[in-house]
């Protein structure tokens, strides 16, 4: 359990600094910037309390925010996906539900229900947070398009981390 | 309470995640510039929105309010108006002319004989006496015969014997009026020499050659006029201003230095009698 605790934290600092200072340098044709410390929220284990999820989401985006001087655009879309994470979880559930004692990755579920939970949840993140960025509802073709866009990036640079990090573990 | 705190219990995520989101977004306008003009933009627009609406409530209560006080405004002027017109203590008085105007009502009047006469209900008790001028707002009325007490008798100028002094207002020439005892809307202007140039509607004022009536009070206007060979005036039909058939509120002229104007005019008629 400690050891599972440990991996969050770890995790959580990684993707943190890798963000500040690596991808948020990106910025690919200008509307591109993919933002992968959500990879934080989407691996939180499948029974942690609500509460503690929320909470987690929030200090995920706040201390991105707090890095990046970008004060609370990222706490609220990282809290929105923390919150709605299990309703996301449950339209790409299997048949018979989420067995117990397993994580939302890819050493125990397939790559079409991981591209599935993660564009979605990633889709909605990035959707939030663009539209945190602007504040306003004018111009929303330009915004889902930077939405699609930067959703694709994120979600292969987080399926190349589950890739990297998972499937070679379920092969041994 | 009791079931406020059992909602709070039972949708504690639900209302963690909305405080946190409501501290999100407060953060978020209170430290980025840009939010924050974005936002105050936003709800300029909304106040603006409702504050019209009040300003435009307010100003449709303040316009009902505004007539009343118009309209009762409007009612004490006109009683005031009326007060001056109509009640003996508030004569008007014409300074520069030296003339007060003293309201008066007809209560009987006669159109259809040939010595037409009034009767007004302000005599001796209101300074009136006998050759002073009567006046309608519209015109000419007639001059003060007799005076009782509280009510005068008066010729109109549609009475056979009735002579004022009238001119033409566009070029000065001066004659009397004539009545012929027939119409009571039409009267002749004498006097006028058939060599000057008139046309049909002129007007015929007052020429202001006595006391009675001061200078341009009208008359009537012109509607026809003719000439007969060896005869050195014309013959000068005059439709009056007055109509005397629906006369109600008059004017009495009093001519405040009357008394001055009697004495020097005594004074030629002594001279020319010695």
């Amino acid at each position: 359990m400690t050891n599972r605790i440990d991996k969050h934290i770890i995790r959580f600092i990684l993707l943190l600094l890798t963000q500040v200072y690596i991808l948020n340098n990106v910025l690919f044709l200008n509307i591109i910037n993919p933002y992968i410390y959500i990879y934080f929220i989407l691996l939180l284990p499948f029974n942690i309390p609500t509460f503690l999820r929320i909470i987690l989401g929030f200090i995920m985006g706040f201390s991105i925010d707090l890095f990046t001087g970008s004060m609370a655009i990222h706490a609220s879309a990282t809290t929105f996906i923390a919150y709605f994470r299990p309703f996301i979880l449950s339209l790409f559930a299997p048949f018979d539900g989420y067995e117990k004692n397993t994580e939302p990755t890819l050493q125990y579920y397939n790559l079409s229900w991981w591209l599935k939970y993660a564009t979605t949840t990633t889709g909605i993140h990035h959707f939030t947070l663009f539209l945190m960025e602007v504040f306003h509802f004018k111009n929303m073709y330009f915004l889902f398009l930077k939405t699609i866009l930067s959703t694709m990036l994120t979600v292969f640079l987080m399926t190349l981390l589950q890739l990297f990090f998972y499937k070679s573990k379920s092969n041994t | 309470m009791r079931t406020v705190l059992k909602f709070i219990i039972r949708q504690h995520n639900a209302i963690i995640f909305l405080l946190l989101e409501t501290l999100c977004i407060f953060l978020t306008i209170k430290n980025n510039e840009y939010h924050k003009n974005v936002s105050f933009s936003f709800f300029k627009e909304i106040t603006g929105q409702v504050h019209s609406a009040y300003y435009f409530v307010k100003k449709y209560i303040g316009t009902i309010e505004e007539n009343k006080l118009l309209a009762e405004e409007n009612s004490r002027l006109r009683t005031l108006l009326t007060n001056v017109l109509h009640d003996s203590t508030h004569h008007i008085i014409d300074l520069k002319n030296n003339i007060q105007y003293i309201p008066a009502k007809v209560v009987y009047a006669t159109t259809r004989t040939a010595n037409n006469y009034l009767i007004i209900d302000k005599g001796l008790n209101d300074s009136i006496l006998p050759d002073m001028g009567v006046i309608s707002p519209n015109g000419i009325v007639g001059i003060v015969k007799d005076v009782s007490d509280n009510f005068s008798t008066v010729l109109p100028i549609i009475n056979i014997n009735a002579h004022i002094s009238a001119r033409i207002k566009t070029n000065s020439y001066f004659g009397t009026t004539v009545w012929d005892g027939k119409n009571s809307q039409i009267i002749y202007l004498a006097d006028i020499p058939y060599h000057i140039k008139l046309n049909k509607g002129d007007t015929v004022i007052t020429s202001g050659f006595s006391t009675i009536f001061p200078e341009g009070i009208e008359i009537g206007t012109i509607v026809e006029f003719d000439y007969n060979e060896g005869n050195d005036f014309y013959n000068i039909k005059v439709q009056l201003k007055t109509d005397f058939n629906k006369i109600n509120h008059v004017y009495v002229i009093r001519h405040l230095l009357q008394k001055e104007y009697k004495q020097i005019e005594q004074i030629i008629k002594n001279d020319k009698q010695n």
